[in-house]
């Protein structure tokens, strides 16, 4: 599990960050849901441990990330939103490239492998290059290579961003999946439609700031909007455009 | 220090998939062989002009003596000076023109001195060197007319030679060539070790950072000197590689074009020179890495490179313009010492083993702080995140 507290972080007069606090529990999906530019991305490179907030902590499976990076990035298995992979590495390279990393023997690996490759249906592409990828292709062995270490806390930065129905619902399928499991996931997105189908409490942040937290019955209440997608609009304000 | 190994491995194998890393291996064993050969031919058919010339004579009528003691002298031959002389040359229909003066006889009865023209174009390599064999033909023929004056005034002719200068050259044979065309051999290894990681580490880290992979990089829980000790490394096997080929290239074409340089270093001679080269392509790998760094893009990354280049530059121009006294100091500054060992070594003059292992030894001092620095600016957030 995730706890974040007080957490804040500026980009000298621009704060990206204010105050933000939230849990993903164990066994639930958590979405974290704004606008662009609300600050999601800042948020989870934090958790992540590649930007020291200025204040606050995070804690996954209660090791300070800040402090004890590495432990807390071995319990870790994260989506960044810069989604690129090594042209010159096949599918299956580039998820064994980071499973060597991470220290997975190699039979395990290849197990694993074989499993994503099944589970995600990349037998067709997997062995080629992944500098011809589609955008579905792409997203997949990313996906794979992420959770190839089988990680207790998953981070998705905007997983769903730009695919097509198929593997749109391939992703929501898996992310199910390792709720089964146990797994502690937090995603974010900036589409309405798509917390409310997945998640079991949307942590909505605008500006930097949380704007309401709960689950989607708590949080349609709180906005007093019938619509998930009214209560998002009214709480995130007249920003920016949220679908 | 497993992990680096992981990144080695992937670097290496990233590499040897990048059609860039070949053109420059290609580029970088070809440009030695090339240099020499178009040096030797270059020399060689100079050479043989010189040999065999011709020289066209205007106004052969005036000096009747001159032109039949030119005429008699090997290789050699007069022929008839076009319309104009000067645009003749200009124009390059001929290399040079003597030009012998209406009131030459005239002079030279008189005892003053008879002027003759020499029309040439020093500009051109050709043309400056015919000109100079003829000026010293013309000068030996005034030194035998004016020891004839003399001897018949009953003078002696060494009387208006009271010194005889003598040069008595320390500086050998082997080590004077070895200090002038032979400056390209370690001048030619030495861009070898600092550009042969050059693609590997701007495409391993200033392309991780433009791809944006970076991030996905730095979540595996692996402390940023192991990437960066496994991506310098990737760097440094390349040019290590390129350097040793080079080596080959070097041994190679001296055994081919034996004249080219006239010398024939031993087994032992290249193996110095590869126990020279070696920890300095592992530090110029290291430069390239904290350059790489720097860079947002693979782009920004050459344009870095373009700017040091001129480094493996300035002990080729210090040597050849003797900028720098051979001292022990210069033995210990990377790149400006291993040029001068290689030299040395060319030059068949002892290289004392603790200086070499001295000199090699700083250059992995230096390579190994450059690469601390790196690891701290490779994991810094403005240099992670901005794009």
């Amino acid at each position: 599990m995730i706890r974040v507290s007080g957490l804040r972080k500026t980009f000298g007069e621009v704060v990206a960050v204010d105050d933000v606090s939230f849990a993903a529990e164990d066994g639930a999906i958590t979405g974290l849901l704004g606008p662009n530019g609300a600050g999601k991305s800042t948020t989870l490179r934090m958790l992540y441990g590649l930007m020291a907030p200025e204040a606050g902590e995070v804690a996954v499976d209660g090791v300070d990330v800040q402090r004890r990076t590495m432990a807390a990035q071995e319990r870790i298995g994260a989506l960044p939103d810069t989604h690129a992979l090594y042209p010159r590495l096949t599918g299956r390279e580039n998820i064994r490239y980071f499973a060597r990393l991470r220290g997975i023997p190699a039979d395990v690996t290849e197990a694993r492998l074989d499993d994503f490759v099944r589970l995600l249906e990349m037998a067709d592409f997997v062995d080629r290059r992944a500098k011809g990828y589609s955008h579905g292709e792409r997203s997949r062995v990313l996906l794979a290579r992420a959770l190839i270490h089988e990680p207790r806390n998953v981070l998705l930065d905007e997983p769903t961003n730009g695919l097509d129905v198929m593997s749109t619902r391939r992703m929501r399928d898996l992310i199910r999946e390792l709720r089964g499991r146990g797994c502690a996931v937090l995603f974010s997105s900036h589409i309405m439609q798509e917390v409310s189908l997945l998640c079991d409490h949307i942590v909505i942040v605008a500006a930097g700031r949380v704007v309401a937290a709960g689950s989607p019955d708590a949080i349609r209440e709180t906005a007093g909007c019938e619509d998930l997608e009214d209560a998002f609009v009214r709480l995130t304000g007249p920003q920016e455009d949220a679908a | 220090m497993r992990s680096a190994g992981v990144v080695f491995r992937k670097e290496l194998l990233d590499g040897f998939r990048d059609r860039r890393a070949f053109i420059a291996v290609l580029v970088s064993i070809s440009i030695f062989p090339i240099v020499m050969l178009v040096m030797g031919r270059f020399a060689e058919g100079i050479q043989d002009e010189l040999r065999n010339m011709e020289l066209p004579v205007a106004g052969q009528q005036n000096a009747p003596a001159l032109v039949e003691w030119l005429g008699q002298q090997p290789g050699l031959e007069l022929t008839p000076a076009p319309e104009d002389p000067e645009s003749a040359v200009r124009d390059r229909e001929v290399d040079l023109v003597l030009r012998i003066p209406a009131d030459y006889e005239e002079r030279f009865a008189e005892g003053r001195p008879a002027e003759v023209e020499l029309v040439a174009d020093s500009s051109r390599t050709a043309g400056g060197a015919k000109a100079g064999r003829v000026t010293r033909l013309l000068e030996s023929y005034g030194q035998e007319v004016a020891a004839l004056r003399l001897v018949s005034r009953g003078i002696s002719p060494m009387l208006v030679r009271p010194l005889a200068v003598e040069r008595a050259e320390v500086f050998s044979t082997r080590r004077r060539r070895a200090f002038s065309a032979l400056g390209f051999i370690p001048f030619f290894l030495l861009m070898n070790a600092f550009f042969g990681g050059m693609q590997i580490a701007s495409d391993a880290i200033a392309g991780e950072r433009e791809r944006g992979s970076i991030e996905a990089l730095l979540l595996n829980a692996v402390p940023a000197r192991f990437l960066i000790l496994g991506k310098w490394a990737a760097a440094a096997v390349f040019a290590v590689f390129l350097t040793l080929l080079g080596i080959g290239t070097c041994v190679l074409v001296l055994r081919l074009m034996p004249g080219a340089l006239n010398i024939s270093p031993s087994v032992t001679d290249w193996f110095l020179v590869a126990v020279t080269a070696i920890p300095l392509a592992l530090f110029c790998s290291a430069i390239q890495v904290v350059l790489s760094t720097y860079a947002k893009s693979y782009k920004e990354a050459q344009t870095y490179f373009g700017y040091v280049a001129f480094l493996p530059m300035i002990p080729f121009f210090a040597v050849t313009f003797n900028w720098v006294e051979q001292g022990t100091w210069t033995a210990f500054i990377p790149i400006l010492g291993q040029h001068l060992m290689i030299l040395n070594v060319m030059a068949g003059e002892a290289v004392a083993a603790w200086e070499l292992a001295l000199a090699g030894l700083i250059a992995l001092g230096a390579a190994a702080a450059l690469l601390r620095f790196a690891s701290g600016l490779f994991v810094r957030e403005s240099v992670v995140f901005v794009r």
